[in-house]
């Protein structure tokens, strides 16, 4: 009995005492620095939402044309003007495939970007590594003028010397020879660094072999390592990164690239063509196109003269030209995150 | 181990070498002793004037003296009758590892950059200058090539004074226009970039495929995928579900109703309405910024924590602070890449058509310039406010 008093008496003091403390203890919070701290915890709740509304929006944002193109594309063609069907259709079809594919000579451009985007991609990352590593580590005399030149290179656009670049690549080197119209044009502009935004692969490049440490160099060296010994088995190792993001974004410039194919190769020589180059000429010419194919007899009258049809084709050609693209990208995107962006010479 | 099979001259002609290493060694022996002569007599002429040249001549005495050793070298394997056969890739190889290092890296150094110097030697250089001087001039197309007159500043003249396209687009107005464009873009470009930069850093619910959607614009055709949006179907179905109208007009009366001033609101809504060019301009500079910040060293941030530092302050003090150099570069490019896309490039088209190649080079100059002019403006704006980590770059 007794003891049961005492504790009950003693709980009573302990809950008194908390209630004490806790009073104190809220007192000294209704500072200045508690209001900080819960100015600083809404603030913090308020950029998670804003975050996750920015980021899953603008992700809709950027795949919404993605996702519109191929509900157009399925879409069957005598369903144009039903006005039930909006994002899926009545009824699925291909027949917009079959015809993007005939009217883009599908399979042949295919070939053609393929070998195009693949044979620049390798050329280019090659010169503008070698390029980039001797404005980082092999110093000779007037280098520094030979980079503002490379500076130089970046700012001016392709169009300013696109004329005399012309004129220069019709009579070649004096022989007489021309050199447009034939893919050979970019092998060379790839190999000799004035591809596409070359320049910015070599800025890119430098940046990168000037954060390796120097001491790396130099080890080998003691070694007994000749300078083109230390390129190949210490630098270019450790260049993986900046090479992986170098050859996507050359490869994918490459592919999407209508300005230097169009104007180099395929306007001069319409049997060339890429798939972007192909796409660019039947958009403005899109009902002759699909004339020409052979398919404008399969369909109604009230087909063919809707002007939403040659839009629905279109549409499906360009999908068509960027899937390979897509599936290039998905396939690699892991290589691009994991080591392209953290080592990639973006940063000095 | 491999055992390489050491292939010896033929001893017939082992003769002929004899002759030819000793007339060598002799050569080389009076040129030592020249020298010697010159630097005597340097020495005893005036020693700290002439200190320089005695360095260099003892410098290639020296060289003649390891030179010497393995002439004597050879002579032994002459005697001996077991003289080395060397091809001519050895004898380069082992000449070429004899250069000093530095010197090596020297020819390195200009082969490596040799593809691109090439590159530039035919193709940009001359192109390049070419262009600026057709500008100054009357170039017109003919039968035997083109023909070319000088007619000094009158491309320019034309062009920003009465150079019209289609009847009712003029050259200057449009070029303001663009101009324009850009001084609204650039900065929305980069601070939403930086944005979306900082939140693709940190962990969160479905990062992975968030972060690879953000890079699909990369590799988007951007001609290709506005053609979608705003012709033909994808307007269609946009007028049919209301989604082209509904969002900016409510949001400008939401703006208006709060009496925000007119002309901020005008800004706003360009930027909303162009959201998704916005997204699509800005795929490399949210490259650029993931690479700066993940270069940041984390000790900063952990010796702000120690001081009590909140996470906006160290938002504002290290990460902004930190990655100001890209923010330059960012800036450079999105300049670079708006002009590469810009819609003033009709004027350049239709100069070629009219086969007036001195004005379209009058056109493209006149951009470089600009270009340069805006990059210029940037950098100025910026060089106050980089900050280098380190001050060896």
């Amino acid at each position: 009995m007794m003891t049961e008093n005492k504790t009950h008496f003693l709980n009573r003091q302990f809950d008194k005492l908390k209630n004490e403390s806790k009073k104190v203890y809220d007192k000294r919070l209704k500072t200045a620095y508690k209001r900080k701290m819960t100015f600083e915890l809404l603030l913090e709740k308020a950029a998670i939402l804003l975050k996750y509304f920015l980021l899953y929006g603008l992700a809709f944002i950027i795949i919404y044309p993605l996702i519109q193109q191929i509900s157009i594309a399925l879409r069957a063609p005598e369903d144009i003007n039903n006005p039930l069907v909006l994002w899926i259709p009545e009824t699925f079809s291909l027949m917009n495939f079959k015809i993007s594919v005939i009217v883009l000579d599908y399979f042949n451009a295919l070939k053609n970007s393929l070998m195009l985007s693949g044979i620049v991609t390798i050329l280019q990352v090659l010169t503008t590594a070698l390029a980039g590593y001797a404005f980082a580590r092999l110093k000779f005399k007037g280098q520094n003028v030979l980079f503002v030149i490379v500076l130089a290179t970046i700012i001016v656009a392709p169009s300013t010397i696109e004329l005399p670049l012309k004129l220069t690549l019709m009579d070649f080197l004096g022989t007489g020879k021309s050199l447009l119209g034939t893919p050979m044009v970019l092998y060379l502009f790839a190999a000799t660094g004035m591809g596409i935004k070359s320049g910015i692969f070599i800025y890119l490049f430098r940046q990168f072999f000037r954060g390796i440490p120097e001491e790396l160099e130099e080890a080998a060296h003691v070694d007994g390592a000749n300078p083109i010994q230390v390129f190949f088995k210490v630098m270019l190792p450790n260049a993986r990164g900046a090479m992986v993001l170098a050859g996507i974004l050359t490869f994918v410039w490459q592919w999407n690239d209508s300005y230097f194919t169009a104007n180099f190769v395929s306007k001069v020589n319409s049997d060339f063509s890429t798939l972007t180059t192909k796409m660019m000429s039947i958009r403005n010419a899109i009902q002759g196109a699909i004339q020409q194919a052979g398919v404008w007899q399969l369909f109604d009258q009230d087909v063919t003269q809707n002007p939403l049809f040659t839009s629905m084709v279109l549409n499906t050609s360009a999908m068509l030209a960027m899937i390979p693209l897509l599936i290039f990208y998905l396939a690699v995107q892991k290589i691009l995150f994991t080591e392209g962006i953290e080592r990639s010479g973006l940063v000095g | 181990m491999k055992n390489k099979i050491i292939s010896y001259v033929d001893p017939s002609k082992l003769e002929v070498h004899k002759i030819k290493t000793e007339n060598a060694i002799k050569r080389l022996q009076e040129k030592q002793t020249k020298n010697q002569q010159k630097i005597d007599d340097l020495m005893s002429e005036n020693k700290n004037k002439n200190i320089k040249k005695i360095v260099k001549l003892a410098d290639k005495n020296q060289k003649i003296k390891v030179q010497l050793t393995r002439m004597d070298e050879r002579l032994v394997q002459i005697n001996e009758g077991k003289l080395e056969k060397v091809g001519l890739y050895r004898q380069f190889k082992e000449w070429f590892s004899r250069i000093p290092y530095q010197n090596q890296k020297v020819i390195w150094g200009v082969l490596f950059t040799t593809p691109w110097l090439i590159g530039m030697i035919l193709f940009f250089l001359p192109s390049f200058f070419k262009s600026i001087w057709w500008s100054f001039n009357n170039v017109m197309p003919s039968n035997d090539g083109l023909v070319i007159s000088f007619v000094g500043l009158d491309n320019y003249i034309e062009l920003f004074s009465r150079y019209v396209v289609d009847g009712n687009t003029v050259f200057n107005v449009e070029l303001y226009m663009f101009v324009q464009n850009l001084a609204i873009d650039l900065p929305i470009i980069l601070i939403f970039s930086i944005l979306i930069a900082v939140f693709l850093n940190k962990p969160f619910k479905g990062q992975t495929i968030i972060k690879a959607i953000f890079f699909i614009p990369v590799i988007y055709n951007f001609t290709l995928i506005s053609d979608t949006l705003s012709k033909g179907f994808g307007q269609y179905i946009d007028s049919s579900t209301g989604a082209d109208q509904m969002f900016v007009e409510q949001l400008s009366m939401f703006f208006l109703e709060i009496g925000l001033g007119k002309s901020f609101m005008e800004i706003v809504l360009q930027a909303v309405d162009r959201i998704f060019m916005i997204v699509n301009l800005s795929g490399i500079q949210i490259l650029i910024f993931i690479a700066a910040i993940q270069a940041i060293p984390n000790q900063l941030y952990e010796a702000a924590k120690m001081e009590g530092a909140s996470k906006y302050v160290m938002f504002w003090k290290i990460t902004i602070a930190m990655i100001t150099p890209l923010i330059l570069t960012a800036a450079i490019y999105t300049v670079v890449d708006s002009f590469t896309r810009a819609p003033i490039y009709r004027f350049l088209d239709f100069a070629m058509t009219q086969n007036r190649y001195g004005l379209a080079a009058g056109i493209s100059v006149s951009y470089f310039i600009i270009n340069i002019g805006i990059i210029a403006f940037v950098f100025m704006l910026m060089k106050g406010r980089v900050f280098y980590y380190d001050d060896r770059k």
